[in-house]
């Protein structure tokens, strides 16, 4: 009821805000830095930041290695939520199968993954596999939680009227099953998008010859916090962008959704 | 009076009964192991193109009767003849309607009218005419398009119930279909399912607790008693049609009628309350 919430300021106000808010944050790290209240040698600022992304772009290497660990996430995304959706659906539909194995995933899922980083590097190589790899394993479980979740929640009301209408086990599913679970599945890869570029990033500092988490690793052991700080604003770029991308899906696939509004409720 | 309602037979008419349903029993095994007896002994019949209300207290088993009589359940024992040959599974020669919304809230109106040729695979084109010629009767045209959840209680009523007319079942059960609607739009509704009942006559069985609903719409009406339930009582529905709900209710014959089942159904509510 945007019409009752007065004093909300709408969308476009909203993003003014948000960049003015951004803004005045990095004014107030400038000015720490510039003051000497804080050590610009260890923590950087601002201004260093925006001398160096052109440096780091003409050198050539900025785009070289965001594209290296944008692909690692992006593939470990995508296969992390096939392979996910597809054990969920596989675990879900058959349900003894599902019990008996849905254990082993939680069992699984409850040792720290990032753990597993130096041995994949060992196993895989230096090269991008093992952070896919590292990626993937990261976005499968929670794309396969959310995933399997959504199958046990489908409304039993809804599954019995089809029944009733004569639809196959298959129908069921094409038809009942899949849609219903489709915002479980994108809350899934909402969190998914976050964990594959973790997944990139940690995989890289464990060995790797190019990547942000490369440069970033090698650039702190040379003291050179600017250049770690523009990889993480250029990993703080990629990820707004990620984002805005998944609320385009979210609102194209979920349009039958009623619009959450919780003003005046609070 | 009570001397034909007590006795219900099977087969008022000629015609051989649709619907013939002999000493069913069932029973659900309660929370803790013990079995809770829902459906006593059940015998009944319904002849075609008969409406037929059921009405009882409230937890008497109503909607599980309709469940076995749909082949969604097994009953435990007795059986259900559909045109003389047993009931076995589910067969698309029913159409049913439940009381809980059961639209798909991805698909548009008119994409829930489709669900059901789309699953007995009805060309795409065919289905859409088909599919909008309900949505124009049902006065639903402009909404075609709409979400489940941009329309109105009654709206989704009647987006459900031309869902399942799309499938054109000769047989249709309705399960306290308009129990969550309020008194306008459930009079409206009643309006609505006398309009259709009327320009294509279908075998029908309607279970509610609102006995003004049962007389209104019905040509018979069977009593349950409480749970575990048996047909206490049948009274038939001598009310001419096309029937209006709205004048209905000040007929003589309609206030006697409900006063005769309000009495029965007062029985089976306070013996509930002594026990």
């Amino acid at each position: 009821m945007k019409h009752f919430a007065f004093g909300t300021p709408g969308t476009s106000m909203q993003n003014v805000i948000r960049i003015a808010l951004f803004l005045a944050l990095m004014a107030i790290w400038e000015l720490l830095a510039a003051s000497g209240v804080v050590n610009p040698f260890y923590s950087s600022q601002p201004s260093q930041i925006l001398r160096d992304l052109p440096q780091f772009y003409s050198e050539g290497d900025l785009l070289k290695h965001t594209a290296i660990t944008l692909a690692e996430a992006l593939w470990g995304l995508a296969l992390g939520t096939v392979f996910g959706i597809v054990v969920a659906f596989f675990l879900g539909l058959f349900d003894t199968l599902g019990k008996i194995i849905e254990p082993f995933i939680t069992a699984v899922y409850g040792i720290p993954k990032l753990a597993l980083a130096p041995i994949f590097v060992l196993w895989f190589g230096l090269g991008l596999e093992s952070k896919i790899i590292m990626a993937s394993l990261l976005v499968f479980f929670l794309v396969f939680f959310s995933t399997y979740g959504g199958i046990k929640s489908v409304d039993r009301n809804i599954l019995t009227a089809v029944r009733l209408m004569g639809a196959s086990q298959g129908q069921i599913v094409r038809k009942v099953i899949l849609p219903s679970s489709v915002p479980w599945i994108l809350a899934g890869v909402r969190g998914g998008l976050g964990a594959s570029l973790i997944g990139a990033i940690v995989g890289e500092y464990m060995g790797a010859s190019a990547g942000l988490g490369w440069v970033i690793s090698s650039a702190t052991s040379f003291f050179k916090v600017d250049r770690v700080m523009s990889c993480i604003f250029i990993l703080f770029i990629v990820g707004i962008v990620f984002n805005m991308i998944l609320k385009y899906i979210e609102r194209l696939l979920l349009k039958w959704r009623p619009p959450l509004d919780y003003s005046g409720t609070l | 009076m009570k001397d034909s309602s007590q006795h219900p037979s099977p087969d008022a008419s000629n015609a051989p009964a649709k619907f013939v349903v002999t000493g069913l029993r069932h029973a659900f095994v309660a929370e803790g192991g013990s079995s809770v007896s829902v459906l006593a002994d059940i015998s009944f019949s319904v002849r075609p193109f008969e409406f037929v209300a059921v009405v009882g207290p409230s937890g008497c088993g109503k909607s599980t009767l309709l469940n076995i009589m749909s082949g969604l359940l097994s009953p435990q024992a007795g059986s259900v003849t559909l045109d003389g040959r047993k009931l076995q599974g589910i067969t698309p020669r029913i159409g049913y309607i439940s009381q809980s919304d059961s639209l798909l809230p991805w698909r548009t109106a008119l994409a829930n009218v489709e669900l059901g040729m789309e699953l007995r695979g009805v060309p795409k084109a065919e289905r859409r005419e088909r599919a909008m010629e309900l949505v124009r009767q049902a006065d639903l045209l402009g909404f075609e398009n709409a979400y489940p959840y941009q329309l109105s209680g009654g709206m989704r009523k009647r987006v459900d119930i031309i869902k399942i007319l799309a499938m054109d079942p000769e047989i249709i059960f309705m399960d306290e279909p308009f129990a969550s609607l309020d008194i306008f739009t459930r009079e409206m509704m009643q309006a609505y399912i006398l309009s259709l009942w009327q320009a294509t006559q279908r075998t029908v069985l309607f279970i509610t607790h609102d006995l003004t609903e049962a007389i209104t719409l019905s040509d018979r009406i069977l009593i349950l008693t409480r749970r575990p339930a048996l047909v206490k009582a049948e009274h038939l529905v001598s009310l001419p049609r096309p029937r209006t709900p709205a004048e209905l209710r000040f007929d003589p014959t309609f206030i006697n009628l409900h006063k005769r089942i309000w009495i029965d159904l007062q029985d089976e509510v306070e013996e509930r309350q002594h026990s």
